[in-house]
């Protein structure tokens, strides 16, 4: 037992319906036709030696390792590029195999160091396997010729060292970053023995060209020559554990390599159903922060938040917090005491922290960050569809003609994703690309990067969304380009006539609409047509669609364009939330949200709360609780006074900081549960410090619905005076026990079992079906005993698609003479939200700083320039940060990320919110910007009381 | 809608105008039952509290399609 690397066949899994029966070394196999021979001896559990050919990327056939014989063939091909074919009989090992194989290899180790014994790849090393299955026991050429053993070594990366003198140049490293991460960052220099591996201009090391560390390179490498430095360090895994990531809401599935109880690496799991063994720089490479020397373990309280923290045992700081929220309970009614579920947190985990509020508490004051991402997601597409959830799995992506992508920046927020939308844009094996048309206000980066190109990029004005749809449905519609089968068939029917009257509208043609938007008609009207009419048409969305004040209005728009052109319920098609946080899908699910119960049912309705009040055995208030901004308002009137907040830094993500600090502050009770001491928390009375995703058993669900386990690689670290740890889910247990409600969960998968029996979408969830089947997509029962990749094929779920008409209505937050820019807000690739894990990692040699971004004319107009500081000011508040004067933006937009507390970008943003869900709107400020000679006031203000806040007494308690 | 309005009254204003659309009438019931489905008891009785000190129609009519009571059953 022990390590062993994930089993590579070489060559990639072909798909075929055609069956192919062969025989290799005497034995016989049936593989699908298109495999390759190297492949299918693989699979019948040989091993041809090979150098250049791994099962990530497509057959290349330069190592000339993989030589076979095969019978009425002449020469010897190589088994990578040989396909198999019927009744096929293959040698793999013969004297003439033998000799030609040992000759090539002594060929390879003539430029090779024999350090084995102290290489960081030893005994985990391609080149050394195939070294001992040729039998090579003597390099006759010797060293004294020409040779690259003096190459030298590039530790530019953070996390991963290239070492050019065990380079083999096999190319593997520049084929994964071609066909896996598509961002075509390395390069094969020189010819013949000159060749060498190069990252970017011959100027560039690995950090300063285009790699984005996602580390399909490392993965790659055969040898020592790209190595995690984490290895390098410490050496050889022992074990494996297959968990799944707590970045992003693609979910990528990773083998966790351990030694003892020291993780040593993240390698992505080629089984993983979201990520296909691909990874990005966070999931892969990010979780230092796990053992960051500011993680908070010991458990704190205080009276006030103007005295320093007291560390104190579990026992008592669980006393403390159970005994002031009765008091508060006593004094001013359940109502007053609330709870955030964390959407970093598992599934189990949120279900724990609405139950402990409902339950215990006795109120629905319960929410969750997705009320501040993917709130307008629920709403929009359980009204026009019948369930709050995106349509497809991941992969139906490879099957889409045209992918419209509006409001979301995948490469960066979603980078696993977004490598398989280049795939796909890129066409592969004869089948063209897919065309692209991108609606952002920003020129990202998968409008124009290597080898891709949009059809069409609508830069819109920020907060116009509804405006470019409403328009492009104006087209489909008046250009008799609607699906009418499928609207007949699925939809109803009277409100596609209402809906399509009022699209129709000349005041909604594209043309009328420019003076709005600021999209050319012309190219609207190009990209209407291409999505109504050119094939599959597949819509991508993220939070520059949610974060508005018509977030709802604009998912429905989106839902409504899907359902008059027919891109529902197949493969290829669908309306796709990008999700932001690991496990938004899942806390949304887990009945996070204050007027509805698990499974998206309203709390208002009987039937439903008569099953959690027998299973819980409480009676459950009827009406709908506060959402988070509702909470802060009602804290500020003093009707909302305590607040259980778990992984969340709402001081930091929220809208209006200075609005959140006054909510916070008037509380008399903030428990903050959590790896740091986070911004939040300088206004908590409570600490309970929190357990990492490698130190908790439960399950994570992604974009695409798809519930996958996370498990336990090592102890919490959380361990008061006692040495005891404790995962989120057994600190919330504990905190509900304390308040006397008996609860007796000994494993998460009983919390499984009870959220399955409540919910009838997880009806068929449980971990022994998990555990043996990886991951399953929800709804997982009776009608879909198997789960559900792709949702409303046979009918949507509400019955009758439902189209809404989505009037433009424009956001009150308006540019004029003192504020005349836009803000607009997102993410960059090495930090993720508010940057409390990436912040803490290497990450930040990518991206140290939030900076503005500003189109040239505005900062010429303001006499800015590159890379000095500014004043970023609106109406709510202002802050400074460095400029970058960038073409990326329009005119009159700037844009910034959200990562660090020291920017706090959202002083600056403001209390206006979606209409129909509160989710704040983010994507529009408006600002003016101007010089600045350093922080502002309100910034060194707020790093006095954060400085204050965090002391933690010098004796701790007993 | 200026800042320093009410939250309540800024909330209830900008869901009656996204669904201005329906016509008036229909626009003020769908934004009782909104406001019903998703706000907090005590959201809803400030709305009320502020409905006739508002000088708003709207608003009063939007209170007025508000079932008073504890949630009804669905």
């Amino acid at each position: 037992m022990g390590y062993e690397p994930q089993i590579d066949h070489g060559t990639p899994a072909v798909a075929s319906d055609t069956a192919v029966s062969l025989t290799i070394d005497g034995r016989s196999i049936t593989v699908p036709a298109g495999t390759s021979v190297m492949r299918a001896a693989s699979l019948a559990g040989g091993a041809i030696p090979r150098l250049c050919a791994t099962d990530n990327v497509a057959a290349y056939g330069s190592c000339r390792m993989c030589l076979v014989e095969v019978d009425g063939v002449r020469g010897t091909p190589a088994s990578c590029t040989t396909l198999v074919s019927e009744g096929m009989v293959v040698r793999t090992q013969t004297p003439r195999l033998e000799k030609l194989r040992r000759g090539v290899m002594e060929l390879y180790i003539s430029d090779h160091p024999l350090d084995c014994l102290t290489c960081s790849a030893n005994n985990d090393c391609e080149l050394q396997d195939a070294a001992a299955q040729v039998g090579l026991r003597d390099v006759r050429y010797g060293y004294d010729g020409a040779h690259h053993l003096d190459a030298p070594l590039d530790e530019s990366n953070p996390y991963f060292a290239f070492d050019a003198a065990k380079c083999i140049v096999c190319s593997r490293c520049v084929r994964s970053c071609d066909e896996v991460q598509g961002t075509l960052a390395l390069t094969v220099d020189g010819r013949g023995f000159a060749s060498a591996i190069g990252a970017g201009q011959s100027a560039d090391d690995f950090l300063s060209s285009d790699c984005v560390s996602c580390g399909a390179c490392v993965q790659a490498c055969p040898t020592a020559a790209l190595m995690e430095k984490s290895v390098i360090e410490i050496g050889k895994p022992e074990r494996t554990v297959v968990t799944t990531c707590a970045y992003c809401g693609v979910g990528c599935t990773f083998r966790a390599e351990m030694r003892g109880e020291q993780l040593v690496r993240m390698v992505p799991w080629k089984d993983g159903k979201a990520n296909h063994g691909h990874s990005c720089v966070k999931g892969r490479f990010a979780w230092g922060y796990a053992n960051h020397a500011d993680r908070i373990t010991n458990p704190m309280i205080r009276e006030r938040i103007d005295e320093p923290w007291r560390a104190v045992s579990w026992d008592e700081a669980l006393a403390f917090t159970a005994a002031r929220l009765s008091a508060i309970k006593a004094q001013y009614g359940a109502r007053a005491l609330g709870g955030i579920t964390s959407s970093r947190c598992t599934n189990e985990e949120a279900y724990l922290v609405q139950k402990l509020v409902r339950a215990g508490f006795g109120s629905n004051n319960v929410d969750t960050c997705a009320r501040v991402c993917h709130s307008p997601t629920g709403y929009g597409l359980r009204t026009t569809f019948g369930t709050s959830a995106g349509t497809q799995d991941f992969d139906s992506v490879m099957d889409a003609d045209v992918v419209l992508v509006i409001g979301a920046n995948p490469t960066d927020a979603h980078p696993v994703f977004a490598s398989r939308l280049k795939q796909r844009l890129r066409g592969k094996n004869g089948k063209a690309g897919a065309k692209l048309i991108v609606i952002d206000p920003r020129r990202i980066d998968l409008v124009r990067s290597p080898h891709i190109a949009a059809a069409h990029h609508l830069a819109l004005q920020p907060g116009t969304n509804v405006a470019v749809l409403t328009a492009m449905a104006h087209v489909i519609v008046t250009e008799g380009l609607v699906d009418d089968a499928f609207v007949r068939e699925r939809c109803d029917v009277d409100a596609f006539e209402d809906w399509a009257r009022f699209v129709a509208d000349p005041r909604h043609s594209p043309e009328v609409l420019e003076a709005v938007t600021r999209v050319p008609a012309a190219d609207l009207r190009a990209a209407a047509r291409l999505y109504a009419t050119g094939g599959n048409g597949a819509i991508y969305y993220g939070l520059g669609v949610t974060e508005h004040s018509q977030g709802s209005s604009t998912v429905m728009a989106i839902a409504n364009l899907a359902m008059a052109t027919g891109n529902v319920g197949r493969r290829g098609v669908g309306v796709n939330p990008l999700r932001g946080q690991n496990n938004v899908q899942g806390s949304c699910d887990m009945g996070s949200f204050p007027h509805e119960l698990s499974g998206y049912r309203h709390i208002s309705d009987g039937n439903t709360r008569a099953l959690f009040e027998r299973e819980w055995g409480v009676s459950l208030d009827p009406d709908p609780g506060l959402r988070i901004p509702n909470m802060l308002d009602a804290a500020v009137d003093g009707s909302f006074r305590a607040i259980y907040i778990q992984g969340e830094d709402i001081l930091q993500s929220d809208p209006d900081t200075r609005h959140v600090a006054a909510g916070l502050a008037a509380m008399d009770c903030v428990i903050v549960h959590d790896l740091f001491l986070n911004e939040t928390a300088n206004y908590a009375h409570v600490f309970l410090p929190g357990s990492t995703f490698l130190e908790k058993d439960g399950t994570f669900t992604n974009a695409e619905r798809r519930i996958q386990p996370v498990r336990k690689v090592m102890d919490p670290a959380n361990r008061d005076g006692e040495g005891r740890g404790m995962a989120d889910w057994e600190v919330t247990q504990a905190l509900a026990n304390a308040m006397g409600l008996g609860w007796s969960y000994t494993h998460p998968r009983e919390i499984m079992d009870e959220i399955a029996r409540l919910t009838p979408s997880f009806a068929g969830v449980n971990y022994a079906r998990l555990d043996a089947e990886g991951s399953l997509q929800w709804p997982v029962n009776a009608e879909h005993p198997d789960g559900s990749p792709i949702m409303h094929e046979a009918g949507f779920v509400r019955g009758k698609g439902l189209f809404v008409v989505t009037d433009y209505v424009p956001t009150d937050e308006k540019t004029g003479p003192r504020f005349p820019l836009l803000l607009t807000t997102g993410r960059i690739l090495s930090q993720y939200n508010v940057g409390a894990q990436t912040r803490r990692t290497a990450n930040g040699v990518w991206h140290k700083e939030d900076v503005l971004e500003m189109h040239p004319t505005d900062a010429e107009n303001r006499g800015l320039a590159d890379g000095g500081w500014v004043r970023l000011a609106s109406r709510k508040g202002e802050t400074t940060l460095r400029l970058k004067v960038t073409d990326r933006v329009a005119p009159g937009v700037v844009y910034t990320t959200f990562h660090h507390p020291e920017t706090q970008a959202n002083v600056v943003t403001t209390e206006f919110s979606d209409w129909a869900t509160n989710c704040p709107e983010y994507k529009v400020t408006a600002v003016q910007v101007g010089a600045s000679n350093g922080p502002t006031e309100w910034q060194r203000d707020y790093d006095a009381q954060a400085r204050t806040a965090r002391r933690i007494a010098a004796e701790p308690a007993e | 809608m200026s800042e320093g309005q009410p939250a309540e009254l800024r909330m209830a204003t900008q869901i009656a105008r996204n669904l201005a659309v329906l016509g008036e009438k229909a626009a003020v019931q769908r934004t009782a039952e909104h406001i019903k489905a998703y706000w907090d008891p005590r959201m809803i009785a400030r709305l009320r509290d502020l409905a006739p000190v508002s000088g708003s129609d709207l608003i009063a009519a939007i209170v007025a399609e508000i079932p008073s009571g504890r949630s009804h059953e669905t």
